[in-house]
């Protein structure tokens, strides 16, 4: 007996016509977006699939570097003082020499280091 | 077959949607039936079908082109076992009365193929991986017992004692009252 077909007919599995062929345009389309990975250039098909980390790590690079700057801002007045003899501890008159570019006389020089004038 | 499924593989690998397409045709109605011998609902079934045919394709290079069919029908296998799991957590409904799309105006009638569908899942859930395939390729979708092995990379006297056993088996456990011929 095992040589006869067994009927399967109760699972109800058979696919004619109209749903066979609306089924496999179903699976086509969903399949579309593979379908299209596949066809690329393999060196293009590589790019793309670089393309995702790549981004999301420049994205995350970007967004640490925005809050390391965020978090301790210099302006243009901060970055000028940079420069200043007061930042560096130095006599403030050194200020003035520095901007007028000039040399200091020697009074200027007593006084800016001892406070004293040269009598 | 005019073009082998090894050849449409390579293909369909390349992205070449007429071969995929032509594996598709070629593969719907066994990966329904296998699909519909798990979840034993026809929605569910035809969901499973596609989702394992874009599975397989995202996968295909994975596959080992003569065996296509075989490996097709395993993914098939186990995403319908995952759509049931789901289910079943989804609702407490009997499989069997979930699962009836095709009722006809004879609640009776239903009521029997209903039942009758639930003891061929159970009996086809018993049987072997290569059984089931060879099975259901035989004795549902009529191919031949030499395409049967083509498809699933087998010799041809393996299938026919396969299918031998596996309907030996799968009688066992449907009892006597289901035997070959009409229901």
């Amino acid at each position: 007996m095992s040589h006869e077909p067994l009927d399967l007919s109760a699972l109800d599995a058979t696919l004619e016509g109209e749903r066979f062929e609306r089924l496999v345009a179903a699976t086509l389309e969903r399949a579309g977006a593979e379908l299209e990975r596949r066809a690329m250039p393999a060196a293009w098909r590589l790019l793309v699939g670089w393309a995702r980390p790549t981004l999301a790590a420049a994205g995350l690079a970007a967004l640490a570097s925005a809050a390391v700057l965020g978090a301790g801002r210099v302006g243009d007045d901060d970055f000028a003082q940079l420069f200043t003899a007061e930042t560096a501890s130095l006599p403030s008159l050194l200020d003035d020499w520095l901007l007028e570019a000039r040399m200091p006389t020697a009074n200027e020089m007593m006084i800016a280091f001892s406070g004293e004038m040269i009598p | 077959m005019s073009e082998t499924n090894a050849r449409l593989v390579e293909r369909a690998r390349r992205g070449e949607a007429d071969a995929f397409e032509a594996l598709v045709r070629r593969h719907l109605r066994v990966a329904y039936a296998t699909a519909m011998s798990v979840v034993g609902d026809a929605q569910e079934a035809e969901d499973v079908s596609q989702d394992a045919f874009v599975t397989a394709l995202e996968r295909l290079d994975d596959c080992d082109p003569p065996r296509f069919t075989a490996w097709l029908l395993r993914i098939v296998r186990n995403q319908a076992i995952s759509a049931q799991r789901r289910r079943r957590v989804r609702s407490a409904m009997p499989l069997e009365a979930a699962g009836d799309v095709a009722s006809s105006s004879d609640p009776g009638r239903d009521e029997a193929r209903s039942r009758l569908r639930g003891q061929l899942a159970a009996a086809l859930d018993g049987l072997g991986e290569t059984q089931r395939q060879v099975l259901l390729l035989h004795d549902l979708e009529g191919y031949k017992h030499r395409e049967i092995g083509e498809m699933l990379g087998m010799p041809e006297g393996t299938v026919r004692y396969t299918l031998f056993q596996a309907r030996r088996a799968a009688r066992e456990r449907l009892g006597d009252d289901h035997e070959g011929g009409t229901p």
